[in-house]
């Protein structure tokens, strides 16, 4: 069976399968009136969650990230992990006893003030809406390569699934789908993932894996070896800098990044509805450690994919000589990622051979193919590539200059095909690339659409729309997002976890400290509340506008904090600026301290009727 | 197979004999193959179509060019059911109407069908009325079967008096005297072997027109010429007869045996009577014993007002007043005096919500000030619990009742358990709030309850998370419809409660809770969700009608299998489809849309999707 066949196979099955739990489930009566639990246990909920939580950033785009710019990609990983932990300990907790589904509900009613609830809805959309893209992107890129049609293709593609998937299949939050869910990508993520360490390393356990030596078998040269010490030579040969010290020069940075993808995180909307979707209290905690479990399955194998993975692409691209192999001899996955468009191959020294190495090939980053046009060997040929001279690079650090472009998205699509993996490993790792994007599409499309209709409508804008009014709102919502989802997904600003990196710099800026100063500070009042996040917004974007669209050089950063970055400084601002407002300002009303006070402490009836 | 049309079933039993000639002179039969279109959308059909066999579907004007399961079909028709008749007064049909089966029916054509519509508008209104116009028709036909029940009942066992009877020779001061004495209106009077008949106005008359003393024999003034009816002649024949004459009484007779007196007034009350002086009787009950007895006369009254097929709704308000008179009438027997303001009885589920029709199971609580110290507690609860048993309400088996001391609880205990239920919202907990939410004060200091009720809104006030997950017990069930939008029939029929009756009372509940309404009775609580905005008006009375009928026609199945086969406990909630005629069948295929509307309206309030 070819590839493609095994691929349309295994993609075919995983959504027979969630159509079918989807089915069942629907279908099938209780005997009892009153359910105990839902019927799902907290195990089940946690997978659910750790479904929802694992988009396609997190299964394609993650491990690709941390592969290119190395050590520094760790923060995408405790920031995401942490502020999973920050979201279950210290906010769905209470956010459930005040009874809200949303943050915005949450804003609105903590702050009486309809404000303060547009402000978190525009944040949650704007947040919504960027994580989607990045849904959109990964699930282009499966179905571009795999259908054999351009990444653009492949987008709308995923945008039409998507569409019936979540919009009119209605199995939006169905538990045990997502359970599957979890499975198809759990599965389909670790299993390359051990055939890649052991084919590496010899080693099974990738968790484990870069600590082990690099297999002589694998690499005559790099051969016993630490993974992470190979891979350091490696890429400083070549003229990047070291793996493992990459961006280490300035922790401050990664520090206060970690923080505001924390403080991002913690705000994320369609994960914090799922602590909800359990009937009892207890089970809700209990279930969000079973998440947090099954979501450190996945995380801690990214960074051994990462370092792993790109060990593995130099290593096949450039030869075990390390010189640079005939184009004409490369293997079929490089032609094949080539026609999506998310490799390119420039022969700067017209050698004939494929060489990696640090610089780009390309006048700007990025290539540019021209048209479908194809060299005599069969490679696409691109209208900005350099040639001989005009392609610069220190003689003294790498030996040739770079050819290649590889799209960090890839990486992890690509690497069993580079490993040279049997087929099913690859039909299985489409599987699951889908399966991460569509749970997460289909969990934020909800969050969006019933912002958009409840929220922001229902809520503030036109207070008596029907019912039915406000699901049509919803379903419209639904459409409008995944068109303009599937417009960044065309055009992205970036790569896919950079961009929810800046959307989360901007939630932490804004409503994170609402949020806790909603919940913690009995005093604070909606003037402190809104002037603080006014504040930590503006700041935090008119930082990012700068830099990224205007023009601003890094020597200029403030304390050499990136864009990305700057959110904890915006978040820090938030609470200084709000206590300050507040102090000036009356004090909340009774009814609302009362409140707060009983979200922590609850009180009986018995006090209430003493007399 | 008889190929003749019948006239018994409604719209067509409205129709006058003249009309109903007209229709069977003009009646056409029709044979149709399967497969073959019998109306064709855009085009005028023949007539109003009344199956006599087979089965036909209407489908979307594109789909006879389409492969069968590509189709959409709305609706499947079979024997006694008719079509056409919209298109028919339209003049354009805008489905196709295809014969599924091999068809024969009866056709009535457009003309006379416009005839008949003109000439009886009673007969027109049902084909143009929506669902609630239709429940109207149904509602009424239904008044007039209570009518005719009542009227089966025969003058010996209903309100027959013992007369006064006084001999020859009385004067009019004594005989007045002996009529305020035994508070009646009139006397018979024996002269020879016959009875004479006098009334308080034949006694005003001859003292005040005709001038005759006070001292005249009775005898002269009385009327001889007695209007007399049988022993078991029917109510029905007597009142006839009072109303031909122009009379307030007859003579009961029996073998000629003088019985007793009949009075229109008490004809007319007969209802009004039987439960009103139960009332009474409970009220002035000194004893448990007295209260024995009127609590086991209530089991008579509620065959009664079945048996009499009494409104459902008036005849649930009746009997909820009934119990709940009992309850608090032995609380305050048994509780002693100096206790009875520290404590009150609560009564919940379908009690609380005055919904049982038969004697329902005890559920009922007691709470208690804090602090209170009530040593004889136990003993005198167990024989609350023990004695109601004994007047006939069972206990309850799952044990929600006050000889469990799990439900006598102190105002802090019984605070701390709804949070508890409402943090922990399935299972039984959410079975217990549910019940609990249903609860109203029966006897004792009301006062405590309401502190605890109105703490529990204040509580729960919008809590979206804990609505939600209250709310979706109403979605437990799927509405037995299928997906062309006919009933769902199994042969052993469908359960109404779960299909019809539990979604639409829990999902009310939780509107009212989440609304602070008062109110503990379903049809109340859709009254002023509707006045608060809550629920929309339409849904609102379509419930009302839908909650209604459901009940109705369980109840109309339950007496049925009590009279034949003595039922089982286990199928009370069954409907069998089968033995609703066409109208019914109708108007319960409309409730369940109605339930299935008010599950999404719940879906989308509630965040329910998934």
């Amino acid at each position: 069976m070819s590839l493609d066949v095994l691929t349309y196979l295994f993609v075919g099955l995983s959504f027979a399968l969630y159509i079918g739990i989807a089915v069942w489930s629907r279908a099938g009566s209780t005997k009892e009136f009153y359910v105990a639990g839902g019927g799902v246990s907290p195990m089940a909920n946690g997978m659910a969650t750790a479904a929802d939580w694992m988009s396609a950033a997190s299964f394609i785009s993650l491990a690709g990230i941390v592969s290119f710019i190395g050590y520094t990609g760790s923060a995408y990983i405790m920031g995401w992990t942490g502020g999973y932990v920050l979201l279950a300990l210290l906010l769905a907790p209470y956010l459930r006893k005040f009874g809200k589904f949303t943050v915005p509900d949450f804003v609105g009613d903590r702050y009486y003030s309809s404000t303060a609830r547009t402000v978190a809805v525009i944040c949650t959309i704007f947040i919504s809406f960027t994580y989607v893209a990045g849904q959109m992107r990964g699930v282009g890129i499966v179905f571009s390569r795999f259908l054999h049609v351009s990444i653009d293709m492949g987008v709308v593609i995923g945008m039409i699934i998507v569409f019936f998937y979540a919009v009119l299949g209605g199995m939006k939050g169905i538990t045990y789908t997502q359970v599957a869910q979890y499975c198809v990508l759990i599965f389909a993520y670790t299993v390359p993932a051990v055939f890649l360490t052991m084919q590496v390393t010899g080693h099974f356990l990738p968790q484990t894996g870069l600590g082990a030596a690099v297999d002589p078998a694998f690499n005559s040269t790099l051969g016993g070896k630490p993974v992470l010490e190979a891979l350091d030579g490696l890429v400083e040969e070549l003229g990047f800098t070291a793996y493992t010290t990459q961006g280490t020069d300035n922790l401050f940075n990664i520090f206060f990044f970690t923080v505001a993808l924390m403080a991002g995180t913690a705000g994320l909307p369609h994960v914090i509805v799922r602590f909800f979707t359990v009937p009892r209290v207890k089970d809700a905690r209990v279930s969000a450690g079973w998440a947090l479990l099954f979501i450190a399955v996945l995380y801690t194998v990214v960074p051994s994919v990462a370092a792993i993975g790109r060990l593995n692409l130099i290593n096949t691209v450039n030869g075990a000589d390390g010189k640079g192999t005939l184009y004409a001899e490369m293997p079929a996955w490089f032609k094949n990622w080539e026609n999506s468009g998310l490799i390119a191959w420039q022969d700067v020294n017209g050698d004939g051979k494929v060489q990696y190495a640090n610089g780009s090939p390309f006048k700007g980053a990025k290539p540019e193919f021209d048209g479908d046009k194809r060299a005599e060997d069969g490679h696409r040929l691109v209208s900005n590539g350099l040639t001989g001279d005009e392609a610069k690079f220190d003689a003294a650090k790498q030996p040739f200059a770079n050819e290649v472009y590889v799209d960090r998205d890839i990486m992890v699509l690509a690497n069993p095909e580079v490993a040279q993996l049997p087929d099913w490993v690859i039909a299985l790792v489409a599987a699951g690339a889908i399966a991460a994007a569509l749970s997460t599409a289909a969990g934020l499309l909800l969050v969006i659409s019933t912002s958009i209709a409840h929220d922001l409508f229902k809520k503030t804008l036109t207070p008596h729309m029907s019912e039915k009014n406000e699901l049509l709102a919803a379903r419209g919502a639904a459409v409008v997002a995944i068109l303009v989802a599937g417009y960044f997904g065309l055009n992205p600003p970036g790569f896919v976890a950079q961009v929810v990196a800046l959307a989360f710099g901007l939630a932490a800026a804004s409503f994170f400290p609402a949020i806790v100063m909603g919940i913690f500070s009995t005093r604070m009042n909606k003037e402190g509340a809104i002037s603080g996040m006014v504040v930590g917004l503006v700041v935090t974007a008119c930082y990012i506008t700068y830099f990224k669209f205007m023009g601003g050089t890094p020597a200029q950063y403030f304390m050499g904090l990136t864009p990305e970055s700057f959110g904890t400084v915006g978040m820090i601002l938030n609470f200084v600026v709000a206590f300050i407002v507040s102090s000036m300002t009356p004090p909340p009303p009774a009814e609302i301290q009362h409140v707060v006070e009983d979200i922590r402490i609850p009180r009986g009836a018995g006090a209430a009727h003493s007399h | 197979m008889t190929t003749a049309f019948n006239t018994s079933k409604p719209p067509f039993n409205l129709l006058s004999p003249a009309e109903l000639g007209v229709l069977q002179n003009n009646l056409d039969i029709a044979y149709f193959q399967a497969g073959e279109v019998i109306i064709k959308a855009g085009e005028p059909p023949e007539g109003l179509h009344i199956l006599l066999k087979g089965r036909v579907a209407e489908e979307d004007e594109q789909d006879v060019a389409r492969p069968e399961e590509l189709r959409h079909t709305y609706v499947h028709y079979t024997a006694e059911d008719y079509f056409g008749a919209w298109s028919s007064m339209r003049g354009r049909a805008i489905h196709n109407f295809v014969a599924v089966e091999e068809t024969i029916c009866h056709i009535l054509p457009t003309r006379i069908l416009l005839e008949l519509v003109d000439s009886n508008p009673v007969f027109g209104d049902y084909f143009r009325n929506s669902f609630a116009g239709r429940f109207q028709l149904r509602s009424n036909g239904n008044v007039s079967q209570d009518m005719t029940e009542f009227m089966l009942a025969r003058v010996g066992d209903s309100c027959m008096r013992e007369p006064l009877i006084l001999l020859e020779g009385t004067c009019i001061q004594d005989a007045f005297a002996l009529m305020r004495e035994r508070k009646v209106d009139c006397l018979l009077v024996r002269r020879g072997g016959r009875y004479g008949m006098v009334t308080g106005t034949d006694m005003l008359t001859a003292l005040l027109q005709q001038g005759l003393s006070a001292a005249t024999d009775v005898a002269d003034i009385a009327s001889y010429r007695l209007i007399q009816v049988g022993h078991d002649e029917y109510l029905f024949n007597a009142l006839v007869l009072m109303t031909e004459h122009r009379i307030e009484r007859v003579v009961v007779k029996d073998d000629q045996e003088l019985k007793g007196i009949l009075e229109l007034t008490d004809v007319l009350s007969y209802f009004s009577n039987h439960s009103h002086v139960l009332g009474l009787r409970i009220d002035r009950a000194q004893t448990v014993e007295d209260l024995e007895e009127v609590a086991t006369g209530l089991n008579d009254l509620v065959q009664g007002l079945n048996v009499h097929g009494v409104k459902v709704q008036f005849a649930m308000e009746l009997i909820a007043t009934m119990n709940e008179k009992v309850m608090a009438k032995l609380f305050n027997l048994l509780v002693p005096e100096d206790i009875q303001p520290h404590v009150c009885l609560i009564v919940m589920g379908s009690e609380g919500r005055r919904e049982q029709i038969l004697k329902t199971d005890q559920d009922n609580a007691v709470l208690m000030r804090n602090g209170l110290s009530w040593p004889e507690k136990q003993s005198v609860l167990e024989a609350f619990s023990r004695i109601l048993a004994r007047f006939g309400y069972p206990p309850c088996p799952g044990g929600v009742m006050v000889s469990n001391p799990e439900w006598v609880l102190s105002l802090e205990q019984w605070t701390q358990n709804l949070r508890h239920w409402s943090q922990q919202a399935s299972g039984d907990n959410l079975l217990r709030l549910a019940i609990a939410v249903d609860a109203h004060a029966v006897a004792g200091n009301a006062a405590l309850f309401k502190a605890a009720r109105n703490w529990f809104f204040r509580e729960m006030s919008s809590n979206q998370i804990f609505f939600s997950h209250f709310a979706r017990a109403a979605l437990n069930f799927s509405t037995p419809l299928t997906f062309f939008g006919g009933i769902k029939n199994k042969e052993h029929g469908l359960d109404i409660k779960k299909g019809g009756i539990f979604p639409i009372v829990h999902g009310i509940r939780t509107l009212a809770l989440e609304h602070k309404v008062l109110e503990t009775n379903t049809f109340k609580r859709i009254d002023q969700l509707i006045d608060s905005q809550q629920l929309p008006e339409k849904l609102g009375l379509d419930l009302v009608h839908a909650l209604g009928l459901f009940i109705q026609l369980r109840l109309q199945q339950q007496l049925e299998r009590m009279k034949s086969e003595g039922a089982s406990d286990k199928d009370a909630n069954m409907l069998v489809v089968e033995r609703l005629d066409r109208l019914d069948r109708d108007l319960l295929r409309e409730a369940l849309h109605v339930v299935k509307e008010f599950k999404q309206f719940l879906t989308q309030r509630y965040r329910l999707e998934g």
